[in-house]
C-alpha cells in the first residue's frame, strides 16, 4: 500500500523545515522532514503499512494510521525502533477510559508517558538520572511525537480546540521509564502483565511536582510526599509518584512493597472540613449540592476533627469538595521506581482534577514468529 | 532537484457530520437544554433560556443534565431530550 499523504516539495531540507514552521506543523521547534524514504523505514521495522488503523480518536472523529503517526515520529527525531511504543501510546491516548476530549481543558493538562519492561533497555530510555529533564533520544523524542501528532492530527493546538489557560510545558515532550531492574513488581506488572511484557501507561495531569524528604525511616519518607500530595491540587484519581533507586531500597529493606506505599497514602492523604473551608474548596464546585454556596464559608465548631480522605469515598462529605466524575474515576498510587541514585527527591504528577483515567497498553510491536 | 516531504497533517475522518434540522421559526416550541455540569453552567443557561423566552415564548422549557462534563452524554439522556423537546441546547459555562 502507497503513502497517501499529500507531497510537498521545496527546494531542501532547510527550507522544508521553515514551510513547516510556515504551515503551523510543528510546536515551535525545528522538524526533521519525513521523507517517503524514512518514513517507509519506521513502517517497516513494525511491519504495519501505511494505512493500517492505529487507534480511533472518535471525539475528534479520527482515525490514527501507521503512516501519519510514522510521519509525525520521524518530524520528533525518533529512531524506527521506537515506533512499538509510539503505537502503543496512540492506542493508550485513543482509548475510551482515557477520556481524550480533557486535553482541551482550560486547565491545560497534559498526559504524561511511562514505558515499563524490557524494552526500556532495548531502546536506551533514561529512568535515572535527569529523569524528567532532557538529553535522552528516546525520551525526549517518543514524547514529541505524541504532542506532534495531536497538533497535526487531532487539532489539539491552541489555534483550534486546545484552550489551556496557561499552557503547559509538558506539552513539548513527556515520557519517563521505569527502572527494568527494580526490587519492586514494576508498573507493567501492578496494571496486569507481566514482567516481560513492556508496557506504556498514559496518564494526565497538569505539572510534576516533587517531595524532599531528610529521613531514611519509611514513614519519614513519605511524610513530605503525604503533605505535598493532600496540598496539592486535592482532586481524588491516580497519583504517578516516582521513587528513585536509594529510596526504593531503603523503602524495601524496611519491608515496603509498592502496595503497601499505595495503602499508606491512602490512608494518610487528607485534609480537615476546617482547612478546606478556609482555602475556599468547600461547595466551590459543586454548584448542584450545594447551591450558591461558592464563597469563603466560615468554619464550625468541630471542622477541624472532620475529615476529607483525598483517596477513600464518604458520600456525606465528599460531594462538598470533588467533582463528580473525579469521585467515580480509579483511585490509585502509580508508584514509578525511577529517578537518580542520589538526592532525596519523589516526584508526583497529581491527576487531571475531573475526568480521565491512567491507561496501560502492552507492547505487541514488532511482533516476533 | 526538488526535496520532498510528507504532509503530517490530519488522519482521515471517519464519518461526516450530519446537522440537525433546522426550524424555520423557535416561537412557541418545545425548548430542551442539556447542561453538561459544568459548575455555573445551570445558571448561565437558565438566564439564556429566560432571555430567549421573552422574545419566543417557547411552550415548554425543558431543563436536564448530564452527570459529567468530562463523559459523553449517555444515549438515554439524548434520547430523553429528543423525545420531549422540538430544539435544544447543549452549552458550558464557567
Amino acid at each position: 500500500m502507497p503513502l497517501t499523504s499529500d507531497r510537498i516539495e521545496v527546494t531542501d531540507a532547510l527550507e522544508a523545515i521553515e514551510y513547516c514552521y510556515r504551515h503551523n506543523m510543528t510546536d515551535g521547534l525545528p522538524v526533521v522532514p519525513p521523507t517517503e524514504k524514512r518514513v517507509a523505514e519506521f513502517l517497516t521495522h513494525v511491519g504495519l503499512s501505511p494505512g493500517d488503523k492505529i487507534a480511533e480518536v472518535t471525539e475528534r472523529a479520527r482515525i490514527i494510521t501507521a503512516e501519519k503517526l510514522a510521519v509525525n515520529a520521524v518530524m520528533a527525531g525518533c529512531l524506527p525502533e521506537y515506533m512499538p511504543v509510539l503505537v502503543a501510546a496512540v492506542e493508550a491516548l485513543a482509548d475510551p477510559a482515557f477520556k481524550f476530549n480533557h486535553l482541551a481543558s482550560l486547565g491545560s493538562p497534559w498526559p504524561l508517558l511511562i514505558v515499563s519492561g524490557p524494552i526500556v533497555r532495548a531502546i536506551g530510555m533514561n529512568h535515572g538520572m535527569y529523569l524528567f529533564g532532557s538529553g535522552n533520544r528516546a525520551n525526549a523524542t517518543i514524547g514529541r511525537a505524541m504532542s506532534l501528532l495531536l497538533w497535526n492530527c487531532c487539532e489539539l493546538r491552541p489555534d483550534a480546540i486546545q484552550r489551556g489557560q496557561l499552557g503547559n510545558p509538558h506539552r513539548y515532550s513527556f515520557c519517563i521509564a521505569e527502572d527494568p531492574d527494580t526490587a519492586w513488581e514494576g508498573l507493567n506488572e501492578w496494571e496486569g502483565h507481566d514482567r516481560s511484557t513492556s508496557t506504556v501507561t498514559a496518564f494526565s495531569g497538569y505539572h510534576l511536582c516533587m517531595a524532599r524528604t531528610e529521613c531514611s525511616v519509611a514513614r519519614g519518607i513519605l511524610a513530605p510526599l503525604v503533605n505535598a500530595i493532600s496540598r496539592h491540587e486535592f482532586s481524588p484519581g491516580c497519583v504517578v509518584v516516582t521513587i528513585p533507586p536509594n529510596l526504593e531500597k531503603l523503602l524495601v529493606d524496611q519491608g515496603w512493597t509498592k502496595r503497601k506505599i499505595r495503602d499508606y497514602l491512602f490512608e494518610h492523604c487528607k485534609r480537615s472540613v476546617k482547612d478546606l473551608k478556609e482555602d475556599a474548596r468547600w461547595g466551590r464546585l459543586t454548584a448542584t449540592h450545594v447551591g450558591d454556596l461558592k464563597d469563603l464559608v466560615p468554619a464550625a465548631p468541630g471542622d477541624e476533627d472532620r475529615w476529607i480522605y483525598l483517596f477513600k469515598r464518604n458520600p456525606q462529605l465528599d460531594p462538598y469538595v470533588f467533582h463528580e466524575g473525579a469521585m467515580g474515576r480509579r483511585a490509585d498510587i502509580l508508584v514509578v521506581a525511577a529517578g537518580g541514585d542520589a538526592g532525596m527527591t519523589i516526584g508526583f504528577y497529581q491527576p487531571y482534577s475531573q475526568s480521565t483515567n491512567p491507561v496501560t497498553k502492552p507492547i505487541t510491536l514488532p511482533r516476533r514468529s | 532537484m526538488a526535496f520532498v516531504f510528507l504532509d503530517p497533517r490530519q488522519g482521515p475522518a471517519t464519518g461526516a457530520v450530519v446537522p440537525a434540522h433546522r426550524l424555520s421559526s423557535l416561537t412557541g416550541k418545545r425548548l430542551g437544554i442539556l447542561w453538561n455540569n459544568r459548575p455555573s453552567g445551570d445558571k448561565l443557561l437558565k438566564r439564556l433560556a429566560e432571555s430567549l423566552h421573552q422574545k419566543y415564548e417557547f411552550s415548554e422549557i425543558y431543563f436536564t443534565k448530564k452527570t459529567f462534563i468530562g463523559n459523553a452524554a449517555p444515549q438515554e439522556v439524548i434520547d430523553d431530550v429528543a423525545s420531549r423537546v422540538d430544539v435544544a441546547i447543549v452549552g458550558v459555562g464557567d
